[in-house]
């Protein structure tokens, strides 16, 4: 009984939260689409991690993709006022940003492929104090994600800036559907033609 | 439902995804419990997703704020901003400079030929000459052109002459026709003309000749009247005895002399 009272309690927290949030942001859209820079910038605050890492697994270049964080970031600075305040705020950031990377990396001469290795290394505390723990566990994972950032850039960006929609913001088929302003058919392909590529290279990754 | 390995790996990402229909889970369910292929096809896509999945996120090297410099002036967003009158007045002026500049385009006439440039507003355009750069072909033109001139030439000379004959012909039947036309009436003119001096002839010979008859016929009648009147007087005179005989044979004779005249 009382694991039922305490699930249903922090459902209700976190769907408070939630929509405390929501009221937050839609203050800070409407305060940005005043002109006011600072509630902008509250809203650069929340969402900069995730484009930048958008940017960096579609890119794969940090310094590349520090500057087209900063470049979304001021898109939609500029268009703030077209943003209909009954859509979501996030659903639209990430179509600009999802735009912005797909047509750099179209405007990339072909056969360009910039490596991450060693630029993706975190700072931060817990990444390193399990690093200091377990070197062997930190040697492996470092080792994976290599070989999955590796294994990215045999995707089409079409087929990339689904998977990273659906794996890393953890998107839904719908929500991707409205970033990438594609049917959801489209989307749902794209993205098992993505893993299936995925899977070869990492498999062969793996035999090696 | 039995499902095939190809239905099944089919199936099996959409499985990890949730994207199946509760039928088609339970077939899949059905046939990796019997398909170890399958199986081991499952395993692998489930390590793919926990790989990917296990990629964290970078921390930001810097934050990205923006600052209102940053935002230019846009006329798009001013035109945004403004009070819906203002945006219909601008709207109506925008729409008449499109429609003009649409109309002064459709007018507007442009053609680029042999570094020539023709432009034409409301008209048609003037018909392009063309350009030859070669000299033989400028000098065979030339002599085709004189070739033909002259032979136009000679045709229209020709045809002149003949035009100017026929004109003489014409003319020489006319003035013919005239001359003849003349000749008869100058021989009609004549002939009324001999005519009339011929009857004037004959009347004047007849009223001459009636005119001396008349004046004979008065002179005798003065005559013998005067004879008669001298008669009287001198028999007048015989009776009366004044006369001279001389006198009187010389006024005798003279009557005499007078009266001998020959009559007409």
């Amino acid at each position: 009984m009382e694991n039922i009272l305490d699930s249903a309690l922090s459902q209700t927290r976190a769907l408070t939260n939630q929509n405390a949030e929501s009221s937050q942001e839609a203050a800070w859209v409407a305060g940005s689409q005043r002109g006011d820079a600072v509630s902008f910038n509250r809203l650069v605050l929340k969402w900069e991690r995730p484009i930048y890492n958008l940017s960096l697994r579609m890119l794969r270049d940090a310094d590349e993709a520090a500057e087209a964080t900063q470049e979304v970031f001021l898109l939609a600075f500029k268009g703030i006022r077209r943003f209909r305040l009954d859509a979501q705020f996030s659903t639209w950031l990430y179509r600009i940003a999802a735009n912005h990377c797909t047509s750099r990396l179209r405007k990339r001469p072909p056969g360009v492929h910039l490596s991450l290795d060693g630029s993706h290394e975190g700072t931060e505390a817990g990444q390193s104090l399990a690093a200091a723990e377990c070197p062997e566990r930190e040697f492996f994972r470092k080792e994976s994600d290599h070989k999955v950032r590796r294994a990215l850039e045999y995707l089409q960006p079409e087929q990339r800036i689904v998977v990273e929609l659906k794996f890393f913001q953890e998107m839904t088929f719908d929500q991707i559907a409205l970033v990438v302003e594609a049917p959801l058919s489209t989307v749902k392909s794209r993205l098992y033609h993505g893993l299936e590529i995925l899977k070869i290279r990492l498999a062969r990754g793996a035999a090696r | 439902m039995k499902s095939t390995c190809e239905e099944a790996r089919n199936w099996v990402p959409r499985a990890l995804m949730s994207d199946l229909t509760p039928r088609e889970e339970q077939a899949l369910n059905a046939h990796l419990a019997e398909c170890s292929a399958c199986l081991g096809e499952q395993q692998l896509y489930s390590e793919v997703l926990s790989q990917v999945r296990a990629v964290p996120d970078s921390p930001v090297p810097r934050h990205f704020f923006v600052y209102p410099d940053e935002r230019s002036f846009s006329v798009i967003e001013f035109l945004r901003g403004l009070a819906p009158g203002w945006k219909l007045a601008a709207s109506v002026v925008v729409l008449t400079i499109a429609v003009l500049g649409g109309l002064m385009a459709a007018r507007l006439q442009f053609r680029a030929e042999h570094g020539v440039y023709t432009f034409s507003f409301g008209r048609p355009l003037p018909p392009a000459v063309p350009v030859r750069n070669s000299a033989i072909e400028i000098q065979a033109l030339r002599a085709e052109l004189t070739g033909l001139l002259a032979a136009r030439s000679n045709t229209e000379r020709a045809e002149w002459i003949n035009a100017l004959r026929q004109q003489i012909k014409e003319s020489n039947r006319y003035g013919a026709r005239q001359q003849q036309q003349w000749n008869a009436a100058l021989a009609n003119l004549e002939t009324r003309l001999n005519d009339r001096i011929e009857d004037s002839a004959v009347t004047l010979t007849a009223g001459m000749e009636q005119s001396a008859s008349n004046v004979f016929r008065t002179l005798q009648r003065q005559r013998q009247q005067d004879l008669a009147l001298t008669r009287t007087r001198l028999e007048h005179l015989a009776t009366r005895g004044e006369l001279k005989e001389q006198e009187t044979d010389e006024i005798l004779s003279t009557l005499l002399q007078v009266a001998r005249l020959p009559e007409k």
